[in-house]
């Protein structure tokens, strides 16, 4: 056995470890490349009578890809013609994603709000929630109008903070 | 010797008679409870005066007690010797042959149930014993609470003058009244009482500087109409201390923060509530502790002031300020006399009331369920202003230990200590309190 294959033998466990890890880096470094998009943020001041799915004082996220979807799920009544209309969404090319989470006191306030789309595929809908000061429990409802996707593709990170 | 005997044998007759548990007279059944006697009715014998009808050969007797009054019809009012046994004398009287009649008389009930429309939705009411409570007092105008919140709809029909001729709203009678009630603008621009706020005749918005307290949201809204909302007026539904279909308590409209409150104006707030005579201070808030609010909160207990805050809806400890000492922290129940699961508790909880879907006033005319320690804590605001409406002498020490003293220790929590950490002292009973 001459010396480059002692050295070839000694150091194949370390190729064959390389070997079996590249794959993953590979797959962990092309998730990770996620870029903010910019989406049409639902400015619930100018909406009324919000109900998504029931009137319970609990959480819930949603993922709506078409009309009939949202007149099932989403009951909203509007107080300004002026402002953003949801019932205006094109579904063909967006997605509507929209939820309200429980609060320990009212009225919450957005501290984050942000979407990330991944090269995965994955949309990531990242929102920082501070609960308010009057001690009701409230729900906080929020809505994003991001480029079509399916509901499979998206991850909901909601997070609500104490209020002092 | 004779003579002797037959007393030592009726005094062994008449014991062994009248130590028993019921007694009949003239076809009516009285029981014993807890050494209280009960007709039939479930009525209560006042065993300290007796009605009788004299005839004609009447004399009044030494052991006949002391007459308190006759009327013009005969029948007169004979209070019971001090230690006397009550049926004995009962009987001894109906063996004087000059005495017509004889009535025992007992404690009724008034049975007040408000006419209030939305009565039926307000489940708190019973389990806190409230009727029987509004029996003795409804609140009374004297009594002046204020309210730290996101601002009173003081249009609502329920709370302010509505349909009524009246309103349970307090006004500043040393400021000049708006030209035109309704609206805030029409005051005369003057300081009047020369207290350093414009026009401050139903309350004041501490954040925005301005007389006018009109909310934004309805929590504000909701606090006050549990607490005081207009009682037996035919609309809406029963404050604690809302009155009896005229004014009850008056309330003070101080917005600290439309959406939210605000650590910079509450304690000034709560010096404008003790200087406006305010004797109990109602907050339903979370926020981060100052020391210019707990200065403040200090001086408003030194000035004879109840404190009531909510303890929060963490599921956690109780948040400030009503983990402040001079506070009665409030917790929240549900229907079943439990802790409701997001109500704050703890070493420092007071006391509980009920805060889970609590029937209240909103913005607007409107009513609604809503949940939370902030709609325990009016409840307990509102039984302090009825102890006080019947005794205004009683100190903030007094309200607060008769309300922890008299509190139901329901639950099954451990109160080996005469307290839980989950419910406090308990769950507040007003009947109780008062």
């Amino acid at each position: 056995m001459n010396m480059f294959n002692k050295i070839f033998i000694m150091k194949l466990p370390l190729i064959l470890l390389a070997f079996i890890f590249i794959p993953f880096l590979g797959c962990e470094s092309s998730e990770n490349v996620c870029e903010e998009i910019q989406p049409i943020v639902l400015d619930f001041s100018n909406l009324e009578d919000v109900v998504i799915e029931s009137e319970e004082k609990e959480d819930n996220f949603l993922v709506i890809n078409s009309e009939d979807e949202f007149l099932n799920k989403v009951s909203i009544s509007i107080n300004n013609q002026n402002n953003f209309n949801p019932f205006d969404i094109n579904f063909s090319e967006s997605t509507l994603l929209i939820g309200k989470v429980r609060l320990a006191g009212i009225e919450g306030q957005k501290l984050e709000e942000r979407v990330e789309l991944c090269e995965s595929g994955r949309t990531e809908y990242i929102l920082k929630i501070k609960n308010g000061g009057y001690a009701a429990i409230g729900l906080f409802y929020f809505g994003v109008i991001i480029p079509k996707t399916m509901e499979e593709n998206v991850v909901f990170n909601i997070s609500v903070s104490s209020n002092n | 010797m004779k003579k002797i005997f037959t007393i030592l044998l009726l005094v062994f007759l008449m014991s062994k008679s009248f130590g028993q548990n019921n007694f009949t007279f003239k076809g009516e059944n009285y029981n014993k409870s807890e050494n209280r006697w009960f007709d039939s009715n479930g009525m209560e014998v006042d065993t300290s005066v007796v009605t009788i009808k004299a005839g004609p050969n009447f004399h009044m007797k030494n052991t006949f007690g002391k007459m308190i009054r006759q009327n013009k019809l005969g029948y007169a009012d004979i209070q019971v010797p001090a230690n006397a046994n009550f049926f004995a004398f009962i009987k001894s009287l109906n063996d004087e042959l000059s005495i017509l009649s004889i009535d025992i008389n007992t404690f009724g009930e008034y049975n007040l149930t408000p006419n209030d429309m939305d009565l039926a939705d307000q489940w708190y009411l019973n389990t806190i014993e409230i009727f029987d409570a509004w029996d003795f007092t409804m609140g009374e105008n004297s009594v002046l609470v204020a309210v730290l919140d996101s601002g009173i709809d003081w249009t609502h029909e329920d709370i302010g003058v509505g349909n009524d001729s009246y309103q349970n709203i307090w006004l500043n009678n040393n400021e000049d009244p708006w030209a035109d009630p309704l609206d805030p603008t029409t005051g005369d621009g003057i300081d009047n009482d020369g207290n350093g706020f414009v026009d401050d005749w139903k309350g004041w918005d501490f954040p925005a500087n301005s007389n006018n307290s009109l909310p934004t949201i309805d929590h504000g809204t909701h606090v006050a109409g549990v607490l005081g909302a207009k009682t037996n007026n035919t609309e809406g539904i029963a404050g604690i201390a809302g009155g009896n279909g005229n004014q009850g308590i008056q309330i003070m409209n101080l917005l600290i923060g439309r959406t939210g409150p605000s650590t910079a104006v509450i304690d000034d707030a709560i010096l404008y509530a003790i200087e406006h005579g305010a004797n109990i201070i109602q907050m339903s808030l979370t926020v981060g502790q100052t020391s210019a609010i707990d200065a403040a909160l200090q001086n408003a207990s030194n000035s004879n002031v109840t404190l009531v805050c909510a303890s929060g809806n963490n599921n956690g400890n109780v948040s400030y300020p009503a983990s402040n000492s001079e506070v009665i922290s409030v917790g929240a129940t549900n229907a079943m006399d439990q802790r409701a699961p997001f109500s704050n508790f703890g070493s420092n909880l007071t006391i509980s009331a009920p805060g889970v879907d609590i029937h209240s006033t909103r913005i607007g005319d409107a009513y609604n369920d809503d949940s939370g320690t902030s709609f325990a804590a009016p409840i307990v605001s509102g039984i302090a202003a009825l102890m006080l409406s019947l005794d205004p002498t009683l100190t903030p020490t007094d309200i607060r230990t008769i309300l922890i003293n008299e509190a139901d220790q329901v639950g099954g929590y451990d109160y080996t200590t005469g307290r839980s950490d989950e419910l406090g002292f308990g769950r507040v009973n007003a009947f109780a309190a008062v």
